[in-house]
């Protein structure tokens, strides 16, 4: 059954923090791959 | 698993098109995770980029829409567990007495929900050395040293002494460590202590504790940190509690108690069927 946990804010948040979206160090392209 | 697929397959072409990805982008992540697979390193990956933590927060959601709350909060197993260690009953030692660090006591109780004991589970334990090296990884170690399975008493108690573990980070060079510098991400994790605790008739609990105070504590590669999950850290210098203890030095000691959930029509379960290392 889906959770449907992908829109919920804290769900942004992690997938933000694992894509290296809350810093400004390597490399944006792969960070704005990552975030999908 | 063939609809999986076919999403998967089908999101995957979206994402393309929307990210305008080009062909040498979409070979590189390709040769990315066929290296990645070789080195055996998805087990690192997969935790790194919050998928392991994300698919926890999946199984929370589903046991809440279950009605199944008040057990021990989970968290990763991460990839270096190795089955079929030592099982013990009430008390066990899990270091080889090699490693000079401070001296870790740690006991507590198992508990269902409604508060009683759990006698006869099996609380499965493994941890890093005090250099941030698991056993059957790494630098070489006696057999299943720092992993053991403890059988709760009749009261659901276990106990057990060791050395308190080190944090440790991603191998240097490796293809995880990699692909978080591109991110601008670190690769360490906090010290921590894993555990599996199972008993007949009652959901499987996957969870760590962190040692407090660890420099990573909040900050974990892995995304394994719950707050729930980091009991104090007790500090033990009196002379007559080290004396009682067999020890000539200061020690630490931690309690803390695990709470099952029974196993309940309409929860996914909590039973993963991964590869694991085995011991030779």
């Amino acid at each position: 059954m889906p959770a449907n946990l992908i829109d919920k804010a804290a769900i942004k948040a992690l997938a933000a923090k694992a894509a290296g979206l809350d810093n400004d160090q390597g490399e944006p392209r792969l960070k704005e791959v990552r975030r999908h | 698993m063939t609809t999986i697929k076919a999403s998967r397959a089908s999101r995957r072409c979206v994402a393309i098109d929307d990210l305008d990805v080009s062909m040498n982008e979409f070979w590189s992540a390709i040769a990315y995770i066929g290296e990645a697979a070789k080195a055996n390193e998805l087990g690192l990956v997969v935790p790194g980029t919050a998928l392991e933590h994300f698919l926890d927060l999946r199984l929370d959601e589903a046991e809440r829409r279950a009605g199944l709350s008040g057990g021990t909060t989970r968290t990763i197993e991460g990839p270096l567990y190795v089955a079929g260690a030592p099982l013990v009953k009430g008390e066990a030692r899990l270091d080889d007495d090699t490693d000079e660090s401070e001296i870790l006591f740690m006991e507590g109780q198992v508990f269902d929900i409604a508060g009683n004991p759990v006698a006869g589970a099996i609380v499965d334990v493994w941890h890093a050395n005090s250099f941030g090296f698991y056993s059957f990884f790494g630098p070489p170690q006696s057999p299943y040293n720092l992993r053991r399975r403890i059988e709760t008493d009749r009261e659901g108690r276990y106990r057990f002494r060791s050395i308190m573990p080190s944090g440790y980070g991603c191998p240097p060079g490796s293809n995880t460590e990699q692909l978080l510098t591109k991110l601008g991400r670190h690769g360490q994790r906090p010290a921590h202590i894993h555990f599996f605790v199972t008993a007949p008739g009652y959901r499987q609990l996957t969870t760590q504790i962190n040692i407090d105070g660890d420099k990573y504590l909040h900050d974990d590669f892995a995304f394994g940190t719950r707050n729930d999950l980091i009991p104090p850290v007790e500090r033990v210098s009196n002379a007559q509690e080290i004396h009682k203890a067999g020890l000539n030095k200061p020690f630490a000691r931690i309690r803390f108690d695990f709470r099952l959930t029974r196993e309940t029509a309409g929860a996914p379960s909590t039973v993963v069927h991964r590869e694991h290392a085995v011991a030779a």
